[in-house]
């Protein structure tokens, strides 16, 4: 049962007590079901155990009414007990005590004696004790004389202990009527108060009201008669008198000196106006006898009223209560007239849940009396005129409008009576802020229902059953406030309960103890909450937290004097006894609700997360970071801190710490341009936090705690994630790309891809091999300035398993980290890495998704959002992203053997032909093929023996170099693969090879003419130089008809050159005018050829340093029709003809058109012609590669040596071209001696 | 008399703080007075006031709300403009008698609050407050609206301008 409930005066407070041995959970159990079951008993159900026996509080008198039992486990203080007629309800009326039966009659009779009197003399206030003795069994005979049994007292649902509890009601109910009269045979009854401490307390009426200065109504104060009317208590320590009566057992508990402040003169009202009022109209000592007796008559007879409230007897409640309540305030009794209020208010309210109709007393008008009562009542609109009109209303729920229409202004009413003092006494703070609570919770109660009193909120109200979790009601406040306020009757009385309800927040020197201030704020809190105002919710329990802190430091400080210890060692959690995570949890949830209004991000902790524990993978959460104010969340997280700290509970220091850090990262995917998003705390901040979280860690270990784990801050701690080879012989190759490569196939036809720098969509996956170890780099961001030890990194894939082998690592402070782990995939197939497993110390192991893009949310746009809203996610999400894996069957590894090479660097001679061995060993356990064996250069040729290659054998390749300039460092590849199975990947062996190449022979300065002797071959000529540095001999050959024909031998002395003159035959047929100069020349060489010996050794000297010189192209191509001139056979004389035969060949692949051929003879030094007969002639076309022998007859006119040449030219008709070119071809020379 | 005035975004998010004292000739040099720890605490007051803000702002047709809250001998005084950003003013009269329940330190002695106070301070529900804060609000409103027209300025961020700054400070020493 709350005790802020506003029904609580209509509650018997019942004290539930073991005797003798009873278990622990039968009494609980008890305890429950007593707490469930039997908390509303109906008097129409006690008539029948009544019977005909009358009595004054007898049920049969008022059969809609009901007793309110509220079960408790334990006393109430001492304190409590002076307020004891005032509030009724604060006093245990009723004791039970929970006994065992025995299995003989005798022995229970003998068990129940004792507890009935151990029960008197334990508690001779109470009304009435009843013991009540369980049964496990069922069949046991019927309750007997005073003891009452219950049966089977652990089973639910069965009726037993509630026809106990009726038996017990009614004995109660009679000796409540002995206790009732007894009561109202008593003249007076004292007002339990203090010394009035702060009389400007009454300007904060007119400060809420803004009317200055009314001097009349409940703030004038009473003067009390006597003294015994004004008792009083001692805690306030502005006033010197010592305690006057029954209370000096009072400051039992009161506020430790610690907190409470001495100075009373600084109220927190502190105004200065109207301190003069109790001057105003005081009636002193001289109260009139009559009035005096006037004025106990009206307190008993609210006393006693509310005994039959309590009693059920609701009916006569109200009367008696109206009757008195307007005695005492026709006598200016303001505290009474405010207890009868109240009282009134609970009974009417009671009426109201059980549809008992019932009138209004005009007492609860405040309008009535408008002239002598609340000043603020004027602020009101009172709705009773319409609410009362309102047709087809039965007589009831017209009453229960108007009781809830004039509800706001009576409660004001009341708390402003409660405010007022008696004489020099005022109501005891502690009551006075518990009755505000009380009031206003009422008020709250009825505004969270449209201001209406339908069944829900009565059933509320009475039993205190809550509709509905805090968080819920918070949640729905958006959306729901609107129309909350505005079907409000007195639109904006929510803001009239916070007004009320700010002045019962507790002050230092009220002098209430710790224990009921923090009891008082949870109240104020539960109030806000119902009001739906987190934020006023939140800040009363900041204070709450503030002053629990303190409050346990003190009493650890106090307890640690007590054993000796140094009090600054007792705040360390390690003396301190642990509080355990169940009991902490409402701790827990108290700390996450501040936050959640602070807008503070807190990391979950591990309590609280089982549900959530088998979800795969945790997305980045979306956190809501710019709502609230930074400065508000360090500051609370500082003080839920001091609280954990002071608890003290290692899991909750762990989890603000974490939180503390979570808002100091900038809980984004950083790089560069990123901005920080996070909250500056300095570094030295940042270190002492993580340092104050390790030594919390040490301690909780020490303690052997369990769970002491928090989640990690940065949700975007994995940012890379990569494989590597460990070494480059385990690289593998993918063959297709390799094929691909080779024939240039592979490359973007595009030559501007507009999508090339983007990821492409099938992203190529990471090839792996089974069992065989890799380095996989991590990448992780730390944003903080502290460094962060990582105990192991696992790597989830979905699919083929990864061994990670654990390491434990350190994260340095700020900074992108790279972190190589090792690797082995233990079984083949396709996979997708796209989260790591990361166990940071002190933190859950949990999944941080890869997050490779740089990425920090964006700025909300969106200004209508309230804060309450806030959270909902919008806008875009990280980009994460995964890294697919393809796990291989195991490949082999091939390793070099040895070589067959005697020294590291091979010497060769330029043109030098070595052969070697290589022998590579198969060091794997699968069997491999060598599919090829490629060299860098084409100088070197590999020629591979065997392909397969078996486990643990060796396999011999044979290499042959030719010695080059420039082959300083030479590789041969070997790709091979497994010897069964697919060969999608291959993998390579690199030999490098390193050789020196000395220089031989030279070639340069080419030359060539076309042959002055042969026809259709030309004149060669080159020089070689020896750059060795011993003699050389060289022997130069050409290509005749696809063989050799050695031209020279010679000797070249060293750093000698020599010009060689060679004759190359055309070895072209055809006519090609497309070849191009390299490729000439590169023809041309295969036809030279200069090999060297020195001793043994023996070499083809590179001609491809020749260039090919421009004149020499037109020669190497030859004519389109070559023409070649055949002297005469026999000798030939002057004057006798002399055939010539001109022989001409296609080399063309197309006809040529008519061709001119033409003689020209010449004889050196004769000018005139030296021939007869006809020297032209036209020649009918040629086919493609056709041959045709032309014969001329021509007479030598003059004796000695006759050159003729003979020229061939497409025809022209028309006119004869004398010049030579033009295109013509020319044969050689032929030389006739004419004798 | 001191003044704690901040502007609230629509996510509790305070975008513009201001501590100052009162300029009236004679009871104030324009400085605030607030101790120690009322700089956080004034943040919390303020946060916890917002609840009747929302309450408040339903219930009047003005965007000035007067005072919606009292915490201690502290008084809020809002304005919400069309955007849900609420103007909070918060005055205390003597910020020494101000009792921060987490500070056990004892306040300093009353001696200084002889010089405090003033017209204003006197009762801050009075018409003459009232008045005196509706005119600095409608300053600050002015203001408000004129930096936000910055296209610079983005929507619920911290405003850094010095010019609002010194606009806002002219306007307290004008009405406050």
């Amino acid at each position: 049962m709350d005790r802020f409930s506003p029904a609580a005066a209509a509650h018997i407070r019942v004290l539930v007590l073991p005797i003798g041995q009873v278990e622990r959970n039968v009494y609980v159990k008890v305890l429950r079901r007593l707490q469930t079951e039997a908390s509303v008993i109906y008097h129409s159900t006690l008539s029948a155990l009544v019977g005909s026996d009358d009595f004054a509080l007898s049920p049969t008198r008022f059969e809609q009414g009901c007793l309110l039992f509220d079960y408790t486990s334990s006393a109430p203080g001492e304190r409590v007990l002076q307020y004891s007629p005032y509030e009724l309800s604060r006093e245990t009326l009723l004791v039970i005590g929970i006994a065992s039966a025995g299995s003989s009659r005798d022995s229970n009779e003998k068990t129940f004696t004792a507890a009935t009197e151990h029960l008197r003399e334990k508690h001779s206030r109470a009304v009435h004790r009843q013991v009540l003795l369980l049964h496990d069994g069922g069949d046991v005979e019927d309750s007997s004389g005073s003891d009452i049994v219950v049966t089977q007292p652990r089973e639910e649902g069965t009726l037993s202990l509630q026809n106990a509890m009726n038996l017990v009601a009614v004995r109660f109910l009679r000796e409540l009527t002995t206790y009732a009269q007894a009561m109202q045979a008593s003249p007076s009854i004292p007002t339990p108060g203090q010394a009035s401490r702060t009389l400007q307390r009454m300007s904060w009426l007119r400060d809420a009201d803004g009317r200055p200065g009314s001097g009349s109504g409940f703030g004038t104060p009473l003067g009390s008669p006597t003294g015994e009317d004004a008792p009083s208590r001692s805690t306030s320590r502005s006033r010197a008198s010592p305690a006057t009566s029954f209370d000096q057992i009072a400051g039992a508990n009161a506020a430790p000196s610690g907190l409470s402040r001495s100075d009373s003169s600084s109220k927190k009202h502190g105004r200065t106006a109207s301190q003069d009022r109790i001057a105003l109209n005081g009636f002193g000592p001289g109260l009139s006898q009559e009035k005096i007796k006037k004025r106990g008559r009206a307190r008993v007879g609210i006393v006693s009223g509310t005994i039959y409230m309590l009693a059920g007897l609701w009916s006569e409640a109200l009367q008696q209560l109206v009757e008195h309540t307007t005695q005492a305030r026709s006598i200016n009794d303001p505290l009474w007239h405010a207890k009868g209020l109240e009282n009134i208010i609970v009974c009417l309210t009671l009426h109201a849940w059980q549809s008992v109709e019932f009138q209004l007393p005009p007492i609860c008008y405040p309008a009535v009396d408008r002239n002598t009562s609340v000043p603020g009542a004027h602020r009101f609109s009172l709705s009773l005129p319409t609410s009362s009109s309102r047709a087809g209303d039965t007589a009831e729920s017209g009453s229960v409008r108007r009781l809830a229409g004039v509800l706001p202004d009576l409660v004001k009413q009341v708390v402003m009576l409660y405010r007022s003092n008696e004489g020099s006494t005022e109501l005891d703070t502690l009551l006075l802020h518990e009755a505000t609570i009380r009031l206003t919770k009422l008020l709250a109660l009825m505004s969270s229902h449209g201001g209406q009193l339908d069944q829900p909120v009565l059933a509320q109200i009475v039993s205190d059953s809550p509709p509905s979790r805090p968080g819920e009601t918070s949640r729905s406040r958006p959306s729901g406030k609107v129309t909350t306020s505005s079907h409000m009757p007195g639109s904006g009385s929510n803001i009239a309960v916070v007004e009320l309800l700010g002045a019962a927040l507790p002050n230092n020197d009220d002098g209430i103890s710790t224990s009921d201030h923090l009891v008082i704020l949870a109240g104020i809190a539960s109030v806000y909450s119902t009001l739906g105002m987190q934020r006023k919710k939140a800040i009363t329990m900041k204070e709450l937290v503030v002053r629990l802190t303190a409050a346990l430091n003190h009493a650890r400080k106090l307890g640690a004097a007590e054993m000796g210890i140094h009090p600054a060692a007792s705040l360390s959690a390690e003396t301190g006894i642990v509080a355990s995570p169940q009991e902490s949890r409402s701790i827990l949830n108290m700390v996450a609700e501040i936050a959640r209004v602070y807008g503070i991000d807190l990391v979950d902790s591990v309590l609280l997360q089982q549900s959530t524990e088998d979800e795969p993978t945790n997305l980045p959460a979306l956190s809501s970071s710019n709502s609230g104010s930074n400065a508000i969340k360090i500051a609370t997280l500082k003080e839920l801190l001091a609280l954990c700290e002071a608890a003290p509970d290692p899991h909750g220091i762990l989890r603000v710490l974490a939180s503390c850090l979570r808002l100091a990262s900038p809980k984004s995917a950083v790089d560069l341009s990123t901005r920080s998003e996070g909250i500056e705390l300095s570094p030295e901040e940042q270190s002492r936090l993580a340092n104050t979280m390790s030594r919390t860690m040490g301690v909780a270990r020490h303690l052997g705690l369990q769970d002491t784990q928090v989640d990690y801050w940065d949700s975007y701690m994995l940012r890379g994630l990569t494989f590597a080879p460990i070494s480059m012989q385990r690289t593998l190759i993918d063959r297709q790309k390799m094929v691909r490569a080779a024939t240039g196939t592979g490359a973007n036809p595009l030559l501007y891809d507009p999508n090339s720098s983007r990821q492409a969509t099938a992203q190529e996956s990471i090839v792996l091999v089974q069992d065989e170890i890799v380095a996989c780099l991590v990448t992780l961001q730390n944003t903080l300035d502290v460094a962060i030890e990582i105990e192991w990194i696992q790597l989830i894939t979905d699919g083929a398993a990864l061994n990670v082998e654990p390491r434990a690592v350190q994260l340095p402070a700020a900074c992108l980290q790279q972190i190589a782990l090792q690797v082995r995939p233990t079984a083949t197939g396709k996979a997708v890495a796209k989260a790591c497993k990361i166990k940071v110390i002190g933190c859950r192991a949990q999944d941080f998704l890869l997050t490779q893009v740089p990425w920090a949310p964006p700025k909300s746009l969106l200004t209508k959002a309230s804060q309450t809203a806030a959270g909902v996610t919008e806008g875009s999400m990280p980009t994460t992203s995964t890294a697919p894996l393809d796990v291989i069957a195991s490949m082999p590894t091939i390793e070099l053997e040895s070589t067959s090479l005697q020294e590291n660097t091979l010497g060769i001679l330029e043109g030098e032909s070595q052969s070697f061995e290589i022998t590579v060993r198969n060091t794997s356990n699968v069997d491999a093929t060598i599919s090829e064996a490629v060299c860098t250069s084409t100088c070197l040729k590999v020629t591979h023996t065997d392909e397969m290659v078996a486990v643990g054998s060796t396999t011999l390749l044979r290499a042959e170099l030719v010695g080059e300039t420039d082959i300083s460092t030479l590789r041969i590849d070997i790709i091979y693969s497994r010897a069964s199975g697919s060969d999608t990947y291959a993998r390579l062996l690199s030999i490098p090879i390193h050789a020196t190449a000395s220089a031989t022979l030279q070639a340069q300065d080419l030359e060539i003419k076309p042959s002055s002797t042969t026809d259709e071959a030309f004149s060669v000529s080159f020089t070689l130089t020896n750059n060795h540095r011993s003699d050389m001999t060289y022997t130069c050959s050409t290509l005749h008809d696809s063989t050799w024909t050695d031209d020279s031998f010679a000797v070249l002395p060293t750093a000698q050159t020599r010009r060689v003159h060679l004759i190359v035959p055309q070895w072209a047929s055809t006519y090609s005018t497309d070849a191009t100069p390299a490729e000439l020349l590169s023809q041309f060489l295969t036809h030279i050829r200069v090999q060297w010996t020195l001793g043994s050794r023996s070499g083809i000297t590179s001609l491809i340093s020749l260039s090919l010189p421009p004149s020499a192209i037109q020669h190497l191509r030859g004519d389109s029709v070559a023409i070649s001139l055949r002297p005469p056979t026999g000798i030939s004389s002057q004057g006798d003809f002399q055939t010539m035969v001109v022989k001409l060949r296609n080399r063309t692949i197309a006809p040529t058109g008519a061709l001119y051929i033409q003689l020209h003879p010449h004889m050196s030094g004769v000018d005139s012609p030296v021939v007869v007969g006809s020297l032209a002639r036209l020649v009918p076309a040629l086919k493609p590669g056709e041959e045709r022998e032309v014969e001329f007859s021509i007479c030598p006119l003059l004796g000695g040596a006759l050159e003729v040449r003979a020229s061939v030219r497409p025809a022209r008709p028309g006119r004869v071209v004398k010049e030579v070119g033009d295109g013509a071809s020319w044969s050689r020379v032929v030389e006739v001696q004419v004798p | 008399m001191s003044y704690y005035f901040t502007i609230i975004g629509t996510k509790d998010n305070p975008l513009f703080e201001s501590t100052f004292g009162t300029s009236k000739p004679g009871t104030g040099d324009g400085t605030a007075r607030f101790r120690d720890e009322a700089a956080q605490m004034n943040q919390f007051i303020v946060h916890a006031a917002l609840d009747l803000v929302e309450e408040v702002q339903w219930t009047t047709k003005d965007l000035y709300l007067k005072k919606v809250d009292t915490f201690q001998n502290n008084h809020i005084h809002a304005y919400i403009t069309g955007g849900n950003v609420k103007f909070m003013l918060l005055m205390n009269a003597d910020p020494s008698l101000t009792a921060y329940s987490n500070y056990a330190s004892p306040p300093p002695s009353r001696a200084s609050m002889a010089k405090q106070g003033g017209l204003l301070a006197a009762n801050p529900t009075s018409p003459q407050t009232e008045e005196a804060v509706r005119g600095f609000m409608g300053e600050i409103y002015e203001a408000w609206v004129k930096c936000i027209m910055n296209p610079f300025y983005d929507v619920n961020s911290e405003v850094t301008s010095p010019v609002f700054r010194g606009r806002v400070s002219a306007a307290a020493k004008r009405y406050l």
